[in-house]
């Protein structure tokens, strides 16, 4: 019985380690290059586009295999599962043994994630001579100190990623409402498989390979999009449409085919319908969409690394520039933007939680 | 209700020539299994059909056809022209369904109007006249001075209403109201069961009523259709289809032990005589139109050209068994 979901899981992180970046460029140093940091690498450093090419054709096709026997795996389970239905599975654990297993399965998350995060803030938050409470690193960020590694002041980072953040908010929704529209309501089944598939390829893609591909396909003759500034939001939509897609889908799906239906005999043609009574209906699963989509862009890395512009570097790529030279200051100054970033992103996925909870609760 | 809207009555109800809705032969397989077979239904103008029949045997499908919201064989005419290609939202036809389905981000007074909204051709364009519309909707239903309220804030019974204003709001050619008494309590029911017809009759409205209740079915409608597992067994007006059922199903279904008399002469599709055939000796014969008894705060009487149904009649003393 669970034979399939389990070897989906085990799949799935396969596929986010294997295109992981962010993490192995900066603990692996140099010694332990993946394939994305190799593509980078190549790229950014050395400025082999041919070897960085035939790299990312490599992890294409790799991630490829990967991502179809996932969906093999885990199409007959949990991926099509509906939203917002856990509840009636969801208890206390009742034996002590239970409790010891969820305790203990806490403990190690915890451990894992938050202990590394909270080290992060606490060295931002101290001072490193004397251990007191200080928020200078904070209030540093406002202004460009001397032999900084970033060419602007660290604030406007934070401004770049916002602003990048909204875009990419506004963009994955133009895109991805339709495509959800028409994966549900299309006749046709291939056609409707077709959505899907071309929604969800960006997942099996690592952002790495996307911005590298930006960067070579967009240097067209004459009108070298590379250099625009919205090609970042752009490619930070790519990166989260699968999965404001997914969201959108489900919460589509839960709008009550009878309202559907009543506004069809009153009168609604299908467009009308859409405006009047599913988007309404919908507005907290758009809503927590858009803050997906924007809580991804914040904190995306991969396609940002190749394609931000020094002079507009977004927050994680500011964190990885100043974290990748020497200084105190410029150390400093990548903790006060990590516990920045790291804020306000757990404060999007809150307010997403409570979104979806009750959009959940709705019906 | 105002000059317009005895207007627009007036003229549907002429414009409704011999039939109105005419069913030709529909059917719909869902899932290999036939849920509607060969079902063939005609509507008069400002006629009011009961589907009569068990849960499960078709009705709502058959609904679902007319509006236009299930694909199926066969043919729906409105006045001779086929609907194959017209979708739902072009049919002018309005429907309640069991459950309502109120918009629940709308309250109650964007619910009745959406129709207009959804519908630029109707005299309805400015909100001014939506506005007026839609009052003079709930005051038909009782719901005056519900305007503001949100849907999730009413009773069973009020959202019933609501959603029968919001169909009606529109001006439908064609009502369809599928089961709208099921699920209310029992005064709600019977108060309802009077202002209905009542409403329906006054607006002259064609419409189609589903029900598996037989007092529902006689209270409310001027010919019956009685189904069973996707067919159609027997039309004809309440009285015909209660005197001379066409078998043994039928006779069951009405509460009646058997069907004793002559097997009926008439074919099912057509509407029995009022009342020239000699009525079958097991019908009761003495009692005639009279109120129900009361429950508490109603007023509800049958109307006096139905005969008496041994569900609907109270016990005479004579007949009473002795407990």
């Amino acid at each position: 019985m669970l034979t399939r979901p389990i070897v989906a899981a085990a799949l799935l992180v396969f596929l986010f380690d294997f295109t992981s970046f962010g993490v192995v460029l900066l603990l692996g140093a140099g010694r332990f290059a993946t394939l994305e940091v190799e593509i980078y690498l190549q790229t950014v450093t050395l400025f082999d586009l041919r070897a960085a090419a035939v790299l990312s054709l490599l992890q294409l096709l790799l991630t490829a295999l990967v991502t179809s026997a996932y969906s093999s795996a885990a199409s007959r389970y949990g991926a099509t599962a509906r939203l917002g239905r856990a509840a009636t599975h969801e208890r206390w654990p009742a034996s002590g043994r239970e409790r010891l297993l969820v305790a203990l399965t806490v403990g190690a998350l915890l451990a894992w994630l938050v202990v590394p995060l909270t080290a992060l803030a606490l060295r931002a938050l101290f001072s490193v001579e004397d251990g007191r409470l200080t928020l200078a690193l904070f209030t540093r960020l406002a202004s460009r100190p001397r032999g900084a590694a970033l060419t602007v002041a660290p604030l406007l980072a934070i401004r770049n990623s916002l602003l990048f953040a909204a875009l990419t908010a506004v963009l994955s929704l133009a895109v991805g409402l339709p495509a959800a529209r028409a994966a549900i309501g299309v006749r046709r089944a291939w056609l409707r498989r077709l959505v899907d598939v071309a929604v969800m390829l960006p997942l099996g893609t690592s952002p790495v390979t996307i911005g590298f591909g930006f960067i070579l396909a967009l240097n067209l003759p004459g009108w070298d999009l590379r250099a625009s500034p919205v090609l970042l939001p752009v490619a930070h939509t790519l990166v989260a449409l699968p999965l404001v897609f997914r969201a959108l889908v489900g919460g589509l799906q839960a709008v009550p085919v009878r309202l559907r239906e009543a506004a069809a005999v009153l009168g609604a043609s299908p467009a009308q319908r859409f405006i009047h009574v599913e988007l309404p209906v919908l507005g907290r699963a758009v809503a927590s969409a858009a803050l997906f989509a924007a809580a991804i862009s914040l904190g995306e890395f991969g396609a940002s690394a190749l394609i931000a512009r020094p002079e507009l570097p977004t927050i994680t790529t500011a964190i990885f520039r100043s974290l990748s030279r020497p200084g105190a200051a410029n150390y400093g100054q990548g903790m006060a933007l990590a516990t920045l970033l790291m804020l306000t992103t757990a404060l999007s996925v809150a307010l997403i939680e409570r979104l979806r909870v009750a959009a959940a609760r709705d019906f | 209700m105002n000059g317009s809207e005895q207007d627009a009555a007036r003229r549907r109800h002429a414009a409704a020539a011999a039939d109105a809705l005419e069913v030709r032969r529909v059917a719909v397989q869902l899932g290999g299994a036939a849920v509607l077979d060969d079902v063939s239904l005609t509507a008069h103008g400002g006629e009011i059909v009961a589907l009569l029949g068990p849960s499960g045997c078709g009705k709502t499908t058959l609904l679902r056809v007319i509006a236009g919201l299930q694909p199926h064989a066969g043919d729906v005419l409105w006045q001779g022209r086929s609907l194959a290609a017209v979708p739902a939202h072009g049919r002018g036809f309005g429907l309640v369904f069991q459950d309502q389905a109120l918009f629940p981000h709308l309250d109650v007074e964007r619910n009745v109007a959406f129709g207009l909204r959804m519908q630029p051709r109707t005299q309805h364009r400015n909100a001014a006249e939506r506005r007026r519309r839609v009052a003079e909707l709930l005051e038909l239903v009782g719901l005056s001075g519900f305007s503001r309220r949100p849907v999730d804030a009413l009773s069973g019974g009020e959202a019933q209403r609501v959603a029968l204003a919001r169909a009606l709001a529109p001006h439908p050619r064609l009502l369809m109201l599928d089961e709208p008494l099921a699920g209310l309590d029992r005064p709600l029911r019977e108060q309802l069961l009077v202002d209905l017809p009542r409403i329906l009759r006054r607006l002259r409205q064609t419409a189609l009523f589903v029900t598996h209740d037989l007092e529902e079915a006689l209270a409310v409608s001027d010919r019956v259709a009685v189904m069973r597992a996707g067919r159609i067994v027997q039309v004809g007006t309440p009285r015909a289809v209660h005197e001379r059922p066409a078998n043994a199903f039928v006779a069951r279904f009405l509460g009646r032990a058997a069907a004793p008399g002559p097997p009926p002469r008439a074919p099912p599709t057509t509407p029995g005589p009022r009342s020239s055939g000699p009525a079958s000796s097991a019908a009761p014969t003495s009692c005639t139109g009279r109120c129900v008894p009361p429950a508490a705060g109603t007023r509800a009487c049958w109307r006096p050209r139905l005969a008496c149904y041994p569900t609907i009649c109270p016990p005479r003393p004579a007949n009473a068994a002795p407990s």
